[in-house]
């Protein structure tokens, strides 16, 4: 289990002299094993700060995270780097965070032979095994990031996310700006994969209709803070706050001109 | 009023044809949705309406005509009348459609060739009325940011409020609620169908069916640089006659209320 409770992050303003911005303030979640939790919110509403604190990537300036009992947020780099694969983080832009230089195969093996110092065989069999798990071909092993199609980048992110064999995976924005059709591919794939492997996902996005699609739970988050959850929503009218309401009239504006 | 027949573009290096045989056309006041996925060749034929397309790479046959005017034969010194006064386009990546040296205030009045101080500031008061519209109302604060210190919701924003100011009687829309946030979308496509609702004519080019249907009176829908069906927004969403269509028309709605 991740637990976050009362967390704060600051950002100096680029020549605000000592003025400092909350990015995130008081924000408390938990993230059940398995599961699928979403955080709604405009760009600038701290989503992605939160997530990156969840990944611990960086330390909150407040409160405390928790993984499983442990306190990640006090732990030292050593600590860290034993936990590290239990969380993971896959970004918006696939292409962006996929070394250039190297291969599929090279890509997926890092973290085989860093985190469980895996022979060469046994991380072959892996490399495939996660190949499938993410629905890529096998050919693709020896290509590059930038000879695979959007849709297969965005396979090799989750593939590469799953090495680890994590506990969470927090996606952020990761499925904005992809086509409509790739889109519902891609989750409908995560989907299952997430009945399949039962490990918990925590789907970060600005598009309400993405998160009513994957998500159990849903946390509406604006200006640092969070200030609507919702368990198991059935309908968009379920939101009560007037923030949330807006983010539904915009969703709705849509498909009342499609019916 | 702006007509595209049997539009063709070939890559010249390499013979590859990223468009074919496109033909459409956009009455005064209407609206043409252009709707496909990555690589079906609309913002080619979007460029290639606003002769954006390097004549040296590019290999262009057919004809493009507005106001019965042979645009693909007008030489660059005619296009000044034509372009950003006439038809405006509003491109999809707002982070390099700005100069990145210059702050925005400046860069925004370089296309009005103001004169003097009384018209610059009666300028930068239209400028804040427009940025207002777009639901940006710290004006000051924008007109002296550099384009990196903003974000892209809201660089598209100032992108729109600019075009407006131009007052176009075509503004080509190019994926330009792509790389914005929900909310931003919405204050965007309500900006767009009050200059709609004005007698703006426009080309959507969209790969979501919710901004066409927003937005459009008819729809063409492109596959691999061709248009496989057009016509009117709700038959087409309510009867998709091609295969790639219907696939289209069912990723458009993910959640279904009273569904789950």
């Amino acid at each position: 289990m991740l637990k976050a409770e009362h967390i704060t992050k600051q950002y100096q303003i680029p020549g605000g002299g000592h003025t400092v911005f909350d990015a995130v303030s008081d924000v408390s979640i938990e993230l059940g094993n398995g599961g699928v939790t979403a955080i709604v919110g405009e760009s600038g509403s701290g989503k992605s700060t939160l997530a990156r604190v969840l990944s611990y990537v960086e330390r909150p300036d407040g409160g405390r995270v928790f993984l499983d009992g442990l306190e990640v947020s006090a732990c030292g780099r050593k600590e860290l780097r034993a936990v590290r694969g239990k969380v993971q983080l896959v970004m918006q832009n696939a292409l962006g965070s996929l070394d250039p230089h190297q291969s599929v195969v090279s890509i997926l093996e890092e973290p085989l032979r860093l985190l469980f110092h895996m022979g060469a065989e046994k991380r072959k069999q892996r490399c495939l095994e996660l190949l499938d798990m993410a629905r890529l071909e096998r050919d693709t092993l020896r290509r590059r990031p930038d000879e695979l199609s959007g849709g297969q980048q965005k396979r090799l992110c989750i593939a590469r996310a799953l090495a680890t064999q994590p506990q969470h995976i927090i996606f952020d924005e990761s499925f904005s700006g992809l086509d409509v059709t790739l889109k519902k591919q891609v989750l409908g794939f995560l989907k299952e994969l997430q009945t399949e492997l039962q490990i918990s996902f925590l789907v970060i996005t600005h598009d309400l209709d993405t998160a009513m699609y994957m998500a159990d739970a849903i946390h509406v988050m604006r200006r640092g803070k969070i200030i609507e959850t919702l368990e198991h929503p059935k309908s968009f009218s379920d939101f009560q706050e007037p923030y949330s309401q807006e983010l539904v009239k915009a969703v709705r504006s849509k498909r009342r001109a499609l019916q | 009023m702006l007509t595209v027949t049997n539009l063709s573009i070939r890559t010249k290096q390499t013979k590859e044809t990223l468009v074919r045989s496109v033909s459409f056309s956009v009455k005064n006041g209407e609206a043409l949705g252009l709707i496909g996925e990555s690589g079906s060749g609309k913002s080619m034929t979007s460029k290639c309406i606003m002769r954006l397309l390097n004549p040296r790479l590019f290999d262009l046959r057919g004809s493009v005509q507005w106001n019965g005017k042979e645009m693909l034969a007008m030489k660059l010194n005619e296009l000044d009348g034509y372009r950003g006064k006439q038809v405006s386009m509003i491109p999809q990546n707002p982070m390099t459609a700005f100069a990145p040296m210059l702050k925005l205030g400046k860069q925004m009045e370089l296309g009005f060739s103001l004169k003097g101080h009384r018209e610059r500031t009666q300028f930068r008061g239209r400028l804040a009325a427009a940025l207002a519209g777009v639901n940006l109302s710290d004006a000051e604060k924008i007109i002296n940011s550099y384009p990196h210190e903003l974000s892209g919701g809201t660089l598209q924003r100032v992108m729109i409020a600019l075009t407006i100011l131009q007052r176009p009687e075509l503004i080509i829309a190019d994926e330009i609620t792509t790389a914005v946030d929900a909310a931003s979308e919405y204050l965007i496509l309500n900006e767009l169908e009050k200059l709609r609702r004005a007698g703006v004519s426009m080309i959507v080019v969209t790969h979501d069916f919710g901004v066409a249907a927003r937005l459009c009176d008819r729809v063409a829908v492109m596959k691999d640089g061709e248009i496989v069906e057009e016509g009117k927004m709700r038959e087409v969403f309510s009867d998709p006659q091609h295969e790639y269509t219907r696939q289209l028309v069912q990723a458009s709605v993910l959640f279904q209320e009273g569904l789950c």
